[in-house]
């Protein structure tokens, strides 16, 4: 009842910034009332006792409902990409917020920065609660909401404020490509060279973010250093996503589907990206007959970049799941994913003994992996796709199953193996 | 050309059934009366608790084997049939029986009308999932107990929770952790009535201890065997027919476990394709979960002398058993997960105390596979002592 209480009068503050756009004060207050909202259901979880049974995530999302806020959702992001005048009336919610901290007026992206880092942060608060039990839960939570704020948000925004001249360089640092599909784009790569310092800076670290630091932190963590603990989109899918995250489904059918998406996705961007790099060092636009924007970068941008990233990684949470797009999708989990699969010192490992079938490790893994089936082997679970997110391990009542980045040899395995 | 016949689609008999079609050794045919494909037992309470649907529950079984939804009413051992209830019959060379066992049932006076329930069958499950009473009473102080206090406390219901013994799982815990966990339990708000022998279920529950009003109970008293079909059809006379087998819970062989199911099925399906059978580790390994705290058991041997230490508040504890020679052959963690593969490879080499104190956890893992290092230190000074 709280609850629904706190949710109305978030609603309403939003509403009177809408039409009466009361400022600063007015703007502050809305983004306050939604946190108030987000304290009444994390006052609610720390009623709960600490533990997946005791919250019925299966019945909650009954499937017309999930089917509306699916459409809500997909709608919400089509509007965002392709119809820019209709967000423009929210625009009163972020304004003076905008011109206050970098300086310019809010557009339709500044908006979902705010919107977006706000849902981070307050279904974070949530989670934080819900998992309150277990310390990685709580450190990983923690430190995935505040990358969202810090470098997603924060960040970018002051220095586009401080540094007008070069604001578009001013970006998510920590967003490389593949994710950051456009990165070697001629307009993007103009703009570092004529960038100075600043731009060399956010080349040359863009570059060794890919070639560099994915591997090695992969090799030595798992993809998890990323995809649960900083990624903006694995931001969302850990903490607004969370309560989706038993509808991923864990066939092998969509395991096929998974393999058959995310690899020629990758291998679309890369091939895309050398045409686009190859022409930018030839000075050319066009490949023979081929204009590099319109065959190689604008379909890419289109169909991946908003229809996939967007509108289905995330409309698409309350019919398959928070991981969607990283599942899916995301090329650059398919990179750190081939890392992790070939040679990585991370791996889930379980203990065939004291596994008692109960599946709740499978129906929590939000990339769909059945991780009953290796625990019911006691193998590890070393698959392309694993987040590390550690719900499986939280969520095993048998507390069979854990994550480990060490040296293989120098593990001893328990696993009764036949 | 073998035929195995399984009766009872419980972790003993799939196992048994897995070993069996992985060896090609025959064709094999798994009965099972509860449901047509086996399910998690241990996994009921989710159901119960709404937590998890039927489908989450179901387990595989390789395609290789045929599964018969059904319940077997008589066999012959001599022309070596068993046969369905409305009349089909499976013929076999070799049959296993396991079937399990049911929920013991209150000893004591029901009165006529007053909703008593237990969580040993799929259905059980599914009854429990449409409960929703106000006040809610336990009987029994065991595993399945605490998982219909969890169930009550889950659904806001009053809870009251009557054990017999005077502590909690008093076969594994100290008096003193046993207290701390009552504690715990009681924080969240479950009426916890220790040495409280239950003798009527009604309009009061009548107790040793006083009378109680709850408008249902659950009962979770242990175990009966199930039924073998047949005149005169006891375990001993199984154990004559050189064809037929029984194992798991109808016959254990040790605890009643899912584990113990498992490895019974396992264990007999490859002796019966002429395989070799894979060692067991080198110590039990026994985990439970009751309100969040999670109880790990390690054993090698009966240790001679023990360390502790228990934190009252959170109800967390640490407990280390030696040999005398010093080597650390029992743990019990109580709200620790104990589960660093370091750990236990020192334990399970029987480390002496001393090596313990270099067991350094890995950094970047979740909370429990790191022990705590303050509690660690202190109580190898203790031991070395
Ligand atoms: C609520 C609950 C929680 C538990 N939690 C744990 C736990 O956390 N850890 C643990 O180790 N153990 C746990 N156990 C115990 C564990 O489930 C059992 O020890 C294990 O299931 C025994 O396996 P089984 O194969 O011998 O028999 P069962 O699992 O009982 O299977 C036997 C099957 O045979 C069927 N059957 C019986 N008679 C016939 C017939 N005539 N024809 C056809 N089919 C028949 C029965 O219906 C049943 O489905 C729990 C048990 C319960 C009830
Ligand atoms: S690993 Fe744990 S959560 Fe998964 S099925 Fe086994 S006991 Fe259940």
């Amino acid at each position: 009842m709280i609850q629904i209480l706190a949710v109305l009068l978030a609603l309403a503050a939003c509403a009177w910034n809408v039409i009466r756009n009361p400022g600063l004060a007015g703007e502050v207050a809305w983004l306050a009332a939604w946190s108030l909202a987000a304290a009444a259901f994390a006052w609610k979880e720390a009623r709960r006792l600490p533990g997946f049974a005791h919250r019925p995530q299966v019945r909650r999302w009954q499937k017309v409902g999930r089917w509306a806020l699916a459409a809500a959702l997909t709608g919400a992001y089509s509007v965002l990409y392709w119809w820019p005048e209709g967000v423009e009336p929210l625009l009163p919610l972020v304004d003076d917020l905008s011109t206050a901290v970098r300086g310019a007026p809010a557009d339709r992206w500044w908006l979902y920065g705010v919107a977006y880092t706000g849902l981070v942060l307050n279904s974070g608060a949530i989670v934080a609660v819900r998992y309150r039990h277990d310390a990685y839960q709580r450190r990983r939570t923690a430190v995935v909401a505040m990358a969202q704020l810090v470098f997603a948000f924060t960040v970018p925004a002051i220095l586009q404020g401080l540094d007008v001249e070069h604001a578009a360089l001013h970006r998510d640092w920590k967003l490389f490509w593949p994710l950051d599909h456009s990165f070697f784009e001629p307009y993007r790569l103009d703009a570092l060279r004529a960038g100075g310092t600043i731009g060399r800076f956010y080349l040359i670290s863009g570059v060794l973010l890919f070639a560099v630091v994915a591997p090695v932190a992969t090799y030595w963590w798992g993809k998890r250093w990323y995809c649960s603990w900083i990624c903006g989109c694995g931001g969302l899918a850990e903490t607004t996503g969370d309560a989706f995250r038993t509808l991923s489904t864990s066939t092998p059918k969509s395991w096929k589907w998974e393999r058959w998406l995310i690899y020629p996705i990758l291998g679309w961007i890369s091939v895309a990206t050398v045409a686009v790099v190859g022409a930018y060092i030839a000075g050319v636009e066009s490949i023979g007959p081929l204009s590099v924007y319109a065959v190689f970068t604008r379909p890419y941008g289109f169909v991946v970049g908003a229809l996939f990233s967007g509108v289905i990684g995330v409309g698409f949470y309350p019919l398959l799941g928070n991981r969607v797009w990283c599942r899916f999708g995301c090329p650059l989990a398919a990179y750190m994913g081939i890392i992790q699969r070939v040679k990585s010192r991370f791996r889930v490992s379980t203990q065939a003994g004291g596994c008692i079938s109960c599946g709740a490790c499978t129906l929590h893994c939000e990339m769909g992996i059945d991780v009953r089936a290796y625990a019911e082997r006691g193998e590890d679970v070393r698959r392309a796709s694993c987040v590390g997110c550690g719900v499986c391990a939280e969520v095993c009542p048998r507390d069979v199953i854990r994550l480990e980045s060490t040296s293989e040899g120098a593990v001893w395995r328990l696993n009764a193996k036949d | 050309m073998e035929r195995f016949v399984i009766i009872g689609n419980g972790p003993a008999g799939r196992a048994a059934a897995a070993a069996l079609a992985a060896s090609r050794s025959g064709e094999v045919v798994l009965i099972g009366r509860e449901h047509p494909v086996p399910f998690s037992r241990p996994g009921l309470i989710y159901r119960a608790m709404g937590a998890m649907r039927d489908a989450d529950l179901e387990l595989p079984v390789p395609a290789e084997v045929q599964a018969v939804h059904g319940e077997v009413v008589a066999w012959s051992p001599e022309e070596r049939w068993v046969e369905l209830a409305g009349g089909r019959r499976e013929p076999f060379s070799q049959v296993i029986w396991a079937v399990g066992a049911k929920a013991r049932p209150f000893p004591g006076t029901v009165d006529p009308g007053f909703p008593v329930f237990s969580l040993q069958e799929w259905g059980d499950a599914q009854t429990l999932s449409h409960q929703h009473p106000r006040s809610w009473g336990v009987v029994g102080g065991g595993l399945v107990g605490a998982e219909l206090v969890e169930w009550g406390v889950g659904r806001g219901a009053e809870t009251h929770w009557w054990v017999r013994e005077p502590h909690l799982w008093s076969e594994r815990l100290t008096e003193e952790e046993s207290s701390a966990l009552a504690r715990r339990v009681r924080g969240f708000g479950v009426h916890l009535h220790l040495a409280t022998p239950v003798h009527r279920l009604g309009h009061p529950v009548v107790t040793a201890k006083g009378e109680f009003q709850v408008e249902a109970a659950g009962v979770a008293i242990g175990v009966v065997p199930n039924a073998i079909p047949g005149d005169a059809c006891s375990l001993d006379a199984i154990a004559h027919v050189p064809h037929a087998h029984a194992i798991g819970d109808v016959a254990p062989d040790g605890p009643r476990s899912w584990e113990a199911a498992t490895r019974a099925g396992r264990e007999l399906g490859m002796r019966l394709a002429g395989m070799p059978f894979s060692a067991s580790p080198p110590f039990s390994d026994d985990r439970t979960r009751c309100f969040d705290r999670t109880v790990t058991t390690l054993t090698a041997r009966t240790p001679t002398w023990e360390v502790s230490t228990v934190d009252a508040r959170t109800a967390r504890s640490l407990r280390l058993g030696f040999d005398e020679q010093g080597r650390w052959v029992r743990a019990v963690a109580m709200g620790w997960k104990l589960r660093s593969n370091a750990i236990k490879a020192a334990f399970a080499a029987g480390a002496p105390v001393d090596a313990l104190a270099d067991a350094r956890p890995f950094f970047n893992e979740p909370e429990g596979t790191r022990l705590p290092l303050n509690a660690w230190a202190q109580l190898l000074k203790d031991a070395a002592r």
